[in-house]
């Protein structure tokens, strides 16, 4: 594979880990975090960190950057998670940024804002491919248990979910954990891709485009937000004669979404293996068996 | 799934202040072990501030809620529901857009004995774990004679289904105690007559402590061995409907108001 495809693969990837994570907490129980950029950044810093400073191999960095990620989601989901859904995003939005800055502000540790360069290139497109897939399930098993169900009925009505004894806290800590989780895994992978990070890739807007991936999918589908996470990372690309008509096109097509589609492209559409033989099915002419138990 | 006796349930000295207003004021009720007790009183009189005292909704800034002589005073309503206390809202409060097997399915989370791990890697476990959490919530569905209607969504349900599904709901999570708020409320005289059967089956089958607050008086009527009459956020009496009703200070209470909520 050439490094071209190589690097728009990689791209791809980590925004649909991301992407997955972040639609577990917005899917499942109607929280927003507008901070998952500053949880990139410290699974990429995390595991740049490791491996350059104390010379770490690969997968003990990946394994730091979601374990330190997880932890800090913890930390911070602790004061937060209990506050109402807008004043849960305004304080993720400020944790994002507030990672950013101290990253910033440790020239000695980090690099500060001029980078942290000479990380080494390990992710190739069968780890990074690998692990995509490996997330996904995570998060779709995820759903399809109890927990999931815990996490909807969170969603839908806080008040009932505690009447049928969830605990609507733990749920919300053990959710944000995943989320964070994966974000820190999808920033490591990033920065042992393109071996050089600095604060500035992982800004509000990086959060924001996360939160608009999630809402232009769909918050019923993760098929959804998957398809708009590799739009999205494919976009640039088909746009790149126009980098500057690239967030006009992002606003044109959430825009549209809102209007048309309010709940999301995919709306509450699952891609399942039944959906797919359907497909087939069609495809090849809708020869139907009948009876076939 | 019956059992022999009904918990015992009781609540001393509940007290609580909205504001200014003291919304629940020193009230002492000792529910019916086994048995159905029925809450009334006008609108205000703070019967629904009640249950949400016992249920863990509000702090109570006095008093104290015993079920099975456990203290119960203070903790957080999912841990309350977790020691037995089930319940229904006085507006419906259905898990909406969920199918009505995935709302009773939902409360059931409690005793399908699998954690996060398994669930992440989806063990073999989980599969055998969910069927008979199927098998539970049909029985529940059952239990309120809503079989037929488990795959529709909750909410595209009748008024009266929506009730049961509320009540089969909690039931799933097999309760000590069981609380219906207002549970005939806007159902028509056909529906309330159902619904005074399906909650005496109830009862009966698993010997369900039950209390009501209804305005309804001939479900009150018909179901209620004990009746604790409030007003103005205090018990005003307290025995059988009859001598409740006979009762001077309810009939002061209720001519006062030059209203009855037969
Ligand atoms: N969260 C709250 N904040 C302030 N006041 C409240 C609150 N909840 C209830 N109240 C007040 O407490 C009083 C009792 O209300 P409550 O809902 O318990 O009455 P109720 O007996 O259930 O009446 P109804 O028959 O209309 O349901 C009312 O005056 C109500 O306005
Ligand atoms: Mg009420």
């Amino acid at each position: 594979m050439s490094d071209y495809y190589t690097g728009l693969l990689v791209f791809t990837c980590v925004n649909i880990i991301v992407t997955a994570g972040l639609y577990l907490l917005i899917g499942g129980t109607g929280l927003v975090s507008f901070g998952q950029a500053g949880f990139l950044a410290i699974g990429a810093y995390t595991s740049g960190l490791l491996t350059t400073r104390l010379n770490w191999p690969f997968p003990l960095g990946l394994t730091g950057a979601i374990v330190f990620s997880m932890l800090v989601g913890v930390a911070i989901g602790y004061p937060t998670l209990k506050l109402r859904r807008e004043y849960f995003a305004l304080a993720t939005m400020g944790v994002g940024e507030a990672i950013r800055a101290l990253i910033s502000a440790l020239p000695n540790f980090t690099g500060g804002s001029v980078g942290l360069p000479g990380i080494p290139q390990k992710t190739t497109a069968w780890v990074v491919l690998l692990l995509t897939v490996v997330s996904i399930v995570l998060v779709r098993n995820y759903l399809k248990s109890k927990f999931g169900r815990n996490a909807l009925a969170i969603k839908t009505d806080e008040l009932a979910a505690k009447a049928i004894a969830v605990n609507v806290f733990a749920q919300k800590q053990i959710i944000f954990a995943i989320t964070c989780g994966l974000s820190g895994l999808a920033g490591a992978l990033l920065a042992h891709y393109i071996t050089y990070i600095d604060p500035s890739m992982f800004d509000w807007n990086r959060s924001a485009e996360l939160v608009t991936i999630v809402f232009v999918g769909g918050l019923g589908s993760l098929t959804g937000g998957v398809t708009a996470a590799i739009g999205v990372a494919l976009l640039p690309e088909v746009l790149r004669f126009a980098n500057e008509a690239r967030f006009l096109v992002y606003s044109l097509v959430v825009l549209l979404v809102i209007i048309y589609r309010p709940g999301g492209l995919f709306g509450n559409y699952e891609l399942s293996w039944q959906s797919l033989a359907r497909i087939w099915r069609k495809l090849t002419g809708g020869a139907r068996k009948e009876g076939a138990a | 799934m019956s059992q022999a006796t009904g918990a015992r349930f009781e609540f001393h000295n509940l007290t609580k202040v909205f504001g200014g207003l003291v919304a629940v004021n020193d009230v002492t009720v000792e529910a019916v072990a086994g048995g159905i007790t029925g809450i009334i009183g006008s609108n205000g009189a703070g019967k629904s501030t009640v249950f949400n005292l016992i249920s863990g909704f509000y702090k109570p800034d006095a008093g104290q809620v015993l079920l099975e002589g456990q203290d119960l005073t203070g903790r957080q309503p999912h841990e309350i529901a977790a020691a037995g206390v089930g319940r229904t809202f006085q507006n419906i409060r259905l898990f909406q857009g969920m199918s009505v097997l995935d709302n009773v399915r939902t409360a059931l989370h409690r005793s399908l004995d699998y954690n996060v791990f398994h669930a992440l890697l989806r063990l073999p476990k989980i599969r055998s774990e969910e069927k008979r959490a199927e098998e539970a919530a049909l029985e529940a569905l059952e239990l309120v004679g809503m079989l037929e209607a488990k795959e529709l969504t909750g909410s595209s349900l009748p008024y009266g289904l929506q009730r049961r599904l509320e009540i089969a709901r909690a039931l799933a999570m097999k309760p000590k105690i069981l609380l219906l708020d207002e549970p005939a409320a806007g159902l028509n005289p056909g529906e309330v007559a159902d619904l005074v059967n399906l909650i005496r089956s109830i009862n009966a089958k698993l010997g369900l402590t039950i209390l009501v607050i209804e305005h309804h008086m001939d479900l009150v009527a018909s179901l209620c061995q004990k009746v604790f009459a409030m007003n103005f956020g205090q018990v005003i009496a307290g025995g059988t409907l009859a001598e409740v009703q006979n009762d001077p200070a309810v009939l002061e209470a209720y001519l006062g108001k030059g209203a009855s909520h037969a």
